[in-house]
């Protein structure tokens, strides 16, 4: 009987395989992306790579877990929403006061330490950043707001 | 029996009064564009829809502590550059999606649904107000 289970399990869990879903695109050129157009400090970017952009850009590094159902259409459908909310490959051709309100959120949300995501740092420990990391995205998108005002 | 008429008098009185006071509308401290300063103004289209659909959670007497927090018009107003930016570029999302009022309170509530000419107004509204602080 238990043997009949674990066997029924298996076959589950390889038919799911099956529905993986489909994983959002990478692309390697963002002509339009915020390193990639912005003078930002090696140090802010080094962060902005390890904390956000596996979820806030279309440069996604796909851990091969990612791949297993059913854990791809969590992971998938959290970086589909995670792009539909700030996408930083986007960020030269956003609206000024798009760019202001997500570098306004950014102080907010990963100032309070609501970002990066628990969940995602879990599975991601060189992601959790430190106080003082926290302070220096925090300081850097409070002058970086001000400079796009002055666009 | 004319205390039970007494009663059910005062009672339907208590009842009518309190119906009254439902139907006031909100009174708004809203600043029309005209009289304006440097503070994010009003046109008054919009601030008839805003009274009509948006004040009723979205202001300091509003039952929601969740729409408090995320807007109050009144306070909207008094927020300038990168803050008033940022807030009106969220209403303007807001609106493009239909996200506002509430499907829940829609639902419950059908005649609180913002018309396309009411979300127009808004809009036209919000992309004016933007355009004066980009």
């Amino acid at each position: 009987m238990i043997k009949k289970i674990v066997l029924g399990i298996g076959v589950l869990f390889v038919g799911l395989q099956f529905f993986r879903g489909t994983p959002p695109e990478v692309t390697a050129e963002n002509p339009d992306d915020l390193l990639a157009t912005s003078q930002i400090s090696s140090e802010v970017s080094s962060l902005f790579r390890t904390a956000c952009y596996d979820c806030h850009s279309n440069e996604t590094r796909y851990p091969w877990y990612s791949y297993i159902t059913p854990v791809s259409w969590f992971v998938f459908d959290h970086i589909n929403h995670g792009r539909e909310e700030v996408n930083f490959s986007e960020w030269a051709s956003l609206r000024k006061s798009k760019k202001v309100r997500i570098l306004k959120d950014l102080t907010e949300e990963v100032g309070e330490g609501k970002m990066p995501l628990e969940s995602y740092t879990i599975m991601h420990g060189d992601a959790q950043l430190s106080k003082e990391q926290r302070d220096l995205l925090v300081n850097w998108a409070e002058g970086f707001s001000a400079e796009v005002m002055k666009e | 029996m004319k205390r039970f008429t007494l009663l059910a008098g005062v009672l339907l009185l208590f009842a009518a009064s309190g119906m009254a006071q439902e139907k006031e509308p909100t009174k708004i401290l809203l600043v029309p564009e005209a009289d304006a300063g440097k503070t994010l103004a009003f046109t008054l289209e919009a601030m008839s829809v805003i009274e009509a659909k948006c004040l009723g959670c979205h202001s300091p007497s509003g039952k929601s502590d969740k729409a408090k927090e995320k807007l109050q018009w009144e306070k909207l107003q008094t927020l300038s550059g990168a803050d008033a930016m940022a807030m009106l570029d969220e209403i303007l999302e807001v609106l493009d999606k239909g996200e506002m009022p509430p499907a829940k309170m829609v639902e419950k509530y059908p005649n609180m649904k913002l018309t396309e000419e009411e979300s127009a107004k808004l809009h036209k509204w919000a992309e004016a107000s933007l355009a004066k602080l980009e």
